[in-house]
């Protein structure tokens, strides 16, 4: 008899109604906070080229110059093939740190990497010029590494905050 | 805001311990709650949006699951625990997987909310019916963006009781400047060596250091990230588990995932492996629950191919050891045994830090063979971290450990208490003042751990 009565069911308190509700709205602005952070994020139509220019005009690119793809996998480990775009203009000679690379992705699931071999060229960088290169240093503290959509930047130069805004503005 | 960053350790740490011991008690949890979400809303002001949401979600999912528990309507509480878990499961593939936007620590606030909704509808555990407890549960900053994760069982009864004194204090200081030192000393370090490494034409030295020096910075940067973690929240009073424990010092696969990321690998046990049967089912069923729960392992750190791999990979070894090799090489020397086993998981790394199965196949073949022997670069970055690789590999033993006990703690050569404690002190505050000036001469480099 106790264990009958122990396993019957008691009615559902009304309020678990109310709780339910706010629970799901509360998802509800979860999706909808998911969905307008992916519109903000949705591929540039911008054309590579006009993208490059855009970057190249405000950059101080006097001590570097466009170089192949070959550098670009030997310094980041990025390869050209596996990207709808890249330009890297390296240094000039080794005592320089300015250089920029511009990339459009296929994917944003791409971005990731790019930024991680963008980040771990500037560490590199950094620790090659430590202690003697001190306006390399400076630059280099100062690098833009921005992914935006479906283009980033690694830019090591004057006017850096410019240069990033161009980018920005231009996608 | 990450714990390896002046600000933080200087400003932000400071201010949060003085304002935690002098308030009143009762106000202790909501301060907590106050100072995870400004930890939080630092590096992404938009996360703590949803970081909020999700958990008052998970909050009314558990208030809900019991109370239909114990008004007797099982079947409409397993049903709110379907569609909870799946929602938050939901969540977390969308951000990782479709849109590749994940606020940092997602997938560990995820396995906190999931161990919650776990617990509470198999009535380990009641319902937190208190919001800002509930709170700090899931968003209790020192293991929000990286762990461990804290089962809600083993958190529970410390959200109401838990006593915060001077020795727990210290204690959980001298944790945290260890993880401190693991990672802004050795992990960053090694970090540089590797990405010197990812530049140079592929070689077999080149290859086997990238093994080396990935597999050592990896466990440096998670575990530091995890010593600092659990030695912050004891300074605020709380317990937590350690969450590695030598784990290259193993003699079998299996072993190793005993000793690495132990608060995962508890999670998996506690509410995958158990709830499928276990090991208490036919050799069928094993083979298939451990098939499952290394699979889940591999997708859970990531959205690429390479994790599958690797997490297959893991779980082929820890299969092959209990249904083919049953303890056969339990007689080899232990040494022999331990480097078999850092083998394994070192090459199980490659696939870890290769974009690609192509990539990473490429690195493992020039290991062995397929390529030429040394480049420039190879034999430079040996050269230049030698020192560093010695102190590193020796910093996977316990070796540092059972010196400073046989010194410190048990005082073998005899020396003055007084003199003892006061070396003791400078010590840990050179490890302190050395972090602060390589902080302070570097960029700011993440956990690895985060992007998981």
């Amino acid at each position: 008899m106790r264990e009958t009565r122990k396993r019957r069911k008691t009615p559902v308190a009304p309020w678990i109604y109310v709780v339910e509700a706010l629970k799901w709205a509360a998802f509800a602005a979860l999706i909808i906070m998911l969905i307008l952070t992916k519109a903000s994020t949705r591929p540039s139509k911008t054309g590579f080229d006009e993208v490059k220019a855009a970057v190249t005009k405000d950059a101080d690119l006097d001590n570097t110059k466009e170089s192949d793809m070959l550098l670009l996998k030997r310094f980041y480990s990025l390869d050209s093939s596996e990207y709808d775009g890249a330009v890297y203009y390296s240094p000039k000679t080794n005592m320089g740190a300015e250089e920029l690379v511009l990339i459009r992705l296929k994917d944003a699931g791409q971005s990731e990497a790019v930024m991680e071999a963008y980040n771990a060229r500037i560490r590199n960088q950094l620790s090659s010029f430590e202690g003697y290169g001190v306006d390399q240093t400076e630059l280099l503290k100062n690098a833009v590494c921005d992914c935006a959509g479906n283009y980033c930047l690694l830019y090591v130069g004057a006017r850096a905050d410019k240069v990033q805004s161009a980018f920005r503005k231009a996608l | 805001m990450v714990f390896n960053s002046i600000y933080f350790l200087f400003v932000f740490l400071p201010i949060a311990l003085v304002l935690y011991y002098v308030i009143p008690a009762r106000l202790k949890n909501l301060l907590l709650v106050i100072i995870s979400f400004l930890f939080y809303a630092w590096g992404s002001p938009k996360s703590v949006i949803f970081l909020l949401f999700a958990s008052l979600f998970n909050y009314a999912s558990g208030i809900e699951i019991e109370h239909l528990k114990i008004s007797r309507h099982t079947d409409a509480a397993m049903k709110v625990l379907i569609a909870s878990a799946s929602a938050n499961i939901v969540l977390l593939a969308s951000f990782k997987y479709i849109f590749d936007d994940m606020p940092v620590g997602m997938s560990f606030f995820t396995f906190t909310v999931l161990s919650y909704l776990f617990d509470v509808y198999g009535e380990r555990t009641g319902a937190q019916r208190n919001p800002v407890n509930f709170i700090l549960y899931v968003s209790f900053f020192p293991k929000l963006l990286s762990g461990p994760i804290v089962q809600y069982a083993d958190m529970e009864a410390q959200l109401t009781n838990r006593k915060a004194d001077p020795d727990k204090l210290m204690d959980g200081g001298v944790l945290f400047l260890v993880g401190l030192g693991k990672k802004v000393l050795l992990a960053d370090a090694l970090g540089a060596g590797f990405a010197l490494l990812g530049q140079a034409e592929n070689s077999i030295l080149g290859a086997w250091l990238m093994m080396i020096f990935y597999s050592l910075q990896l466990y440096f940067d998670f575990s530091g990230y995890s010593d600092m973690a659990i030695g912050l929240s004891k300074m605020f009073g709380f317990e937590f588990e350690k969450n590695f424990d030598y784990p290259y010092m193993s003699l079998t696969v299996s072993e190793f995932w005993r000793r690495w990321h132990i608060s995962l690998g508890n999670w998996f046990k506690q509410y995958v492996y158990f709830p499928m049967g276990g090991s208490r089912v036919s050799d069928v069923l094993i083979l298939r629950n451990l098939l499952v729960v290394w699979l889940l392992t591999g997708i859970w750190h990531g959205n690429t191919f390479c994790f599958v791999v690797w997490g297959l990979y893991h779980g082929a070894f820890v299969i092959l050891e209990r249904f083919v090799i049953k303890g056969r090489f339990d007689g080899f020397p232990k040494a022999l045994r331990r480097l078999a086993t850092c083998l394994i998981a070192g090459i199980g790394w490659i696939f870890f830090f290769s974009p690609t199965i192509p990539s990473a196949l490429r690195v493992i073949l020039s290991m062995f063979g397929g390529a030429a022997f040394a480049t420039r670069t190879a034999v430079y970055v040996l050269r230049s971290y030698f020192i560093l690789l010695v102190l590193s590999l020796i910093g996977c033993t316990p070796f540092g450990s059972f010196l400073w006990n046989r010194l410190f703690a048990e005082n073998n050569i005899g020396l003055n208490e007084h003199v003892l404690a006061f070396i003791a002190v400078a010590l840990r505050l050179g490890l302190l003042i050395l972090c602060t000036a390589s902080l302070l001469g570097s960029t700011y480099t993440s956990f690895l751990y985060f992007k998981f």
